[in-house]
């Protein structure tokens, strides 16, 4: 059954419930199939950039690999498959909130998502939207939300893919993939795992990256039901296990270890009833982890935190075009661990999300207050807005009210914990600009970020190192997108970039801060024929200061990788691909001594039935 | 047998036999070297980015070198410089995060060599004779693990690991015996282990206060200075003075702070009298008298106490900057006012000050 019957059947049904219910289909649909709904019908002002299908397919599975090619957001990484953190227009790595299936999963300890423990070929989606989310997202989401998401179907088709790869260091990745429906039941079934000794060379060096290897396994599991016409059940399991060796700088060896075990679970019951839509959602996350100083001791320190969420959101369509929600949800979290003692958050919130569409202008509002004895909450707010010009051209506009909240670590480690600490809080705005021309589609945004009570862990007046709230920090900069995606001699041809101009000021010191680029580039280009496909990208990174007073300097770099694929047969499908990284041989570090990978290889080996 | 002259014409032995291939290098005479009077500044770096460096200055003709270890050596120092220590013509500078001890000539910061195995964690050197001994943490996480390590001074060889309680940090060598401030490393510890270094083995432990962080010889005795556990701690503790006696290598007298949230540390002598320091406030006290209550004056120019010596009536502060990335300051001030008398840029995170 196709999606078109799908839809009719669906239609059909529907029609004898309500006669007019023609358009609410179309609405149904993407609540029904989509995970993170709001992400589609809450971002009035904002770009919201899809990573395609097949970008993710022939990139490396790791998330920072994927993002780094394919945004104007940098990366912090401390080497291959190490701890990395995002920069988006120019904040800090807490600043940027990861979302899983609509859910907010930055670690409680950290307050930041580590971009190598996400492997990318457990998600059908994965979008960016650089920008303020909190009033949605919750805290972090300031400089902008990476959504990692899984879709469903109903069209009675099922779908196998598995891929095999091997490659330099050792490398082994593995992943597979299976969508099964029938008209009222979808199920996805996603399991991926990466494994390397990670041992490359440090170029112009005799010294090898030591002590890095790593492996981790991601399971994803998503089930859909439908209980009568009317109501669904949707069940969302992510369940991430990776052990890394931290490798040592070019000066440091290391002898250390790192284990993640994280599990998120997301209950949905979704129903439909006339005018309202009406959403209750139960989750459970768990993340820990245990460090290994020496990974030959048993002596360990850990760290785990459980969070349970409830949320109930009801929708009413006042008309085609005039839509509100109303929100309760309500926020616990425990954690416990090495440093960290009796961590508890409660959070309980309210929103209320208005849009409405007219002709050519679309406009949203929305508000949110959280009530937590954790901290003085602050009211936030978004207020969105586009007016389509032409076919050719739409301005945006956004505005908003963010924070991020402290920490587990910022409030309650025994060494200097600070339970005063408030949120560090945001106001911003941004102007956007969408040109479309046939195939060729351009964005650029204009923005500036205040962002006031910068949490940060400096020594006190007897050496003890505090999270206070100090600094205030100016952000804004240009952002740009821009595709074209065409055909070239009846072949497909496409052609991705991206730009991002930064400035981050420290408003005391008047200095760009540390560790954010005022420059980054990426250029990609891909071309498909008959069998063949390739895909060549790259980026430029500039040069990032590496001290608060901007004495000293990281120099820039530029790197690309090329993927060739050639598929062999059709029914099964079977192909082979070839990834070159790094093909020009750079040495590069986006920290300081933390030596990336030379030039290297992966092949990999993909099914289809 | 007096072991320096023997050590000396060792050395210059092997100074002779390294120029042989050389015909640059005729001994430079130690009153023109290029670092034979002044200050050195240590600077720690940033843990991890091995960006670690030695800083110069010269007060008379304001001179102001940045990393000296590397212009002169063409090699960067390494991660987390911990502390040096002068001794002859050494300078013995121990490099915490890279687990290695470079060892240069003070005068012209020509490396002569490095010791990089038998080191876990190290913090603090001292010379008896020919024998360097280096306090090492182990790893941060197991209390069983530290040790004081021996090396040999004129061949830089191993001799042996002295087992000794958690957290060794601080060393002094009083005639033949050491005594090691034990602060406890990653936890607490509250004892100075004193080694004797023919024997190379701990003969005593003595307890004093929580948190011991520096000691100075007075006469017969050893003055101890301890901070007491700060705040996080599950019970914090006051700080106070510990009189040792030398002879007995038992704690004589005892000067305790009333208030737990005071947490002295760098003590330090200077005509008999001694000064130490409570945050960026430095206390005068006179050995034997009762705890003073008030500052003598407090250091505001400081943004982080981090290096504190007095010499020669002044006072030098080594000062990161506040959020210990980029350059720090060294700050002078005047011990007997505690006036700012003048300041140099040094590199990234000072952590000590050293008289040439």
């Amino acid at each position: 059954m196709n999606r078109n019957l799908y839809l009719l059947f669906t239609l059909f049904l529907c029609c004898c419930l309500h006669a007019t219910a023609q358009n609410d289909f179309i609405n149904w649909l993407d609540e029904v199939l989509l995970s993170d709904v709001k992400l589609n019908n809450n971002s009035e002002g904002q770009f919201v950039k899809e990573i395609s299908a097949s970008v993710i397919q022939r990139s490396e599975p790791l998330l920072t690999s994927l993002l780094k090619f394919n945004t104007p957001f940098f990366f912090r990484e401390n080497g291959y498959g190490m701890v990395s953190s995002a920069s988006v227009r120019g904040t800090g790595a807490s600043q940027t909130a990861v979302i899983w299936n609509g859910i907010n999963i930055n670690s409680q300890f950290t307050g930041q998502t580590d971009f190598n423990t996400v492997n990318t070929k457990v998600f059908d989606n994965i979008s960016l939207r650089p920008g303020g989310g909190s009033v949605v997202y919750g805290s972090g989401a300031i400089g902008g939300t990476i959504h990692l998401s899984n879709e469903f179907r109903f069209d009675g088709n099922s779908e196998n893919e598995l891929r095999l790869g091997y490659g330099s260091f050792d490398s082994y990745q593995a992943s597979y993939n299976g969508n099964f429906s029938t008209e009222k039941t979808s199920v996805n079934i996603g399991l991926a795992g990466v494994s390397s000794e990670n041992d490359y060379k440090y170029l112009d060096t005799q010294e090898r990256n030591e002590n890095g290897d790593f492996y981790n396994v991601s399971l994803n599991a998503s089930i859909a039901h439908w209980i009568g016409d009317s109501n669904i059940l949707k069940f969302y399991s992510n369940y991430y296990q990776g052990d890394r060796g931290f490798s040592g700088t070019l000066n440091l060896p290391s002898n250390s270890e790192f284990e993640d075990r994280n599990s998120r679970n997301l209950l949905e019951w979704k129903s439909f009833a006339g005018k309202f839509t009406s959403s209750l959602k139960l989750a459970w996350l768990d993340e820990s982890f245990k460090y290994y100083e020496n990974r030959d001791s048993d002596n360990f320190s850990s760290g785990d935190a459980e969070t349970g969420i409830i949320k109930y959101d009801l929708e009413y369509e006042f008309s085609k075009n005039k839509r509100l929600n109303l929100i309760v949800d309500y926020t616990d979290v425990q954690g416990e661990g090495t440093g960290i003692e009796n961590a508890e958050r409660k959070i309980g919130g309210i929103s209320a999300l208005w849009s409405h569409q007219l002709e050519r202008l679309s406009y949203e509002l929305s508000l949110r207050q959280e009530i937590t004895n954790n901290y003085d909450s602050p009211l936030l707010f978004s207020i969105g807005s586009s007016y389509q010009f032409s076919e050719n051209y739409l301005l945006r506009f956004n505005s908003s009210h963010n924070f991020r909240i402290p920490t587990f670590n910022d409030l309650f480690w025994l060494q200097g914990g600070n339970t005063d600490l408030d949120p560090e809080t945001s106001l911003q705005a941004e102007i956007g600009n969408e040109l479309k021309f046939n195939d060729f589609k351009i964005n650029l945004t204009g923005y500036f970020i205040d962002i006031d009570d910068l949490i940060r862990w400096i020594p006190d007046g007897s050496g003890i190192w505090r999270p206070v709230n100090t600094a205030n920090v100016h952000n804004y900069g240009l952002e740009f997108f821009a595709g074209w995606n065409t055909q070239l001699g009846n072949n497909p041809f496409s052609l991705n970039s991206s730009y991002a101009y930064t400035r981050s000021i420290d408003q005391e010191t008047d200095d760009q801060l540390i560790y954010t680029p005022q420059h980054k580039v990426t250029l990609s280009a891909g071309y498909e024929i008959e069998n063949f496909s390739v895909l060549l990208q790259s980026l430029y990174n500039g040069s990032i200061y590496t001290s608060s007073d901007n004495n000293y300097e990281l120099e820039a770099y530029e790197i690309a990788d090329l993927y060739v694929g050639y598929t062999f047969l059709t029914k099964p499908e079977i192909g082979v691909d070839l990834r070159l990284n790094n093909i020009f041989n750079k040495k590069y570090q986006s920290l300081p001594s933390r030596i990336m990978p030379g030039r290297s290889i992966n092949s990999t080996l993909t099914f289809k039935f | 047998m007096n072991y320096k002259h023997l050590f000396l014409l060792f050395f210059i032995a092997l100074f002779f036999n390294s120029c042989e291939n050389d015909d640059c290098c005729a001994p430079v005479p130690e009153t023109d070297a290029q670092f034979s009077s002044g200050i050195f500044v240590l600077n720690e770096g940033n843990f991890g980015s091995a960006n670690a460096s030695v800083s110069f200055i010269n007060e008379e003709n304001e001179q102001n070198s940045a990393q000296i270890f590397n212009e002169v050596n063409g090699m960067d120092l390494g991660d987390t410089a911990q502390s040096m220590e002068l001794h002859d013509d050494f300078a013995i500078i121990v490099v915490n995060v890279s687990n290695k001890i470079e060892i240069v000539n003070r005068f012209t910061f020509e490396r002569l060599g490095t010791i990089n195995t038998n080191l876990v964690n190290p913090r603090f050197a001292e010379v008896i004779g020919d024998k360097l001994f280096v306090t090492n943490w182990g790893d941060g996480g197991n209390p069983d693990d530290d040790f004081v390590a021996v090396f040999n001074l004129l061949d830089f060889s191993f001799i042996e690991a002295i087992p000794v309680m958690e957290g060794p940090e601080k060393l002094i060598s009083v005639n033949n015996a050491l005594y090691v401030a034990h602060k406890g490393g990653f936890s607490f510890n509250n004892i100075v282990s004193v080694i004797d270094s023919e024997s190379n083995t701990v003969v005593k432990e003595v307890e004093v206060g929580d948190l011991p962080n520096s000691m100075v010889v007075q006469g017969n005795d050893l003055w101890v200075m301890a901070s007491g556990k700060p705040s996080y701690a599950d019970e914090e503790t006051a700080g106070g003075l510990y009189r040792i006696d030398l002879g007995t290598n038992e704690v004589m007298e005892v000067f305790e702070f009333t208030d737990n949230t005071i947490h002295p540390e760098n003590l330090q002598l200077n005509d008999g009298n001694a000064y130490f320091t409570i945050g960026k406030s430095v206390y005068l006290y006179e050995p034997g008298q009762e705890l003073p209550t008030s500052a003598a004056f407090s250091l505001d120019e400081v943004a982080v106490l981090y290096g504190f010596e007095i010499y020669q009536n002044r006072i030098y502060v080594a000062s990161p900057r506040a959020d210990f990335t980029g350059d720090g300051d060294l700050l002078i001030y005047d011990l007997n006012d505690g006036s700012l008398l003048d300041q140099y840029s040094t590199g990234i995170n000072p952590n000590g000050i050293y008289f040439n």
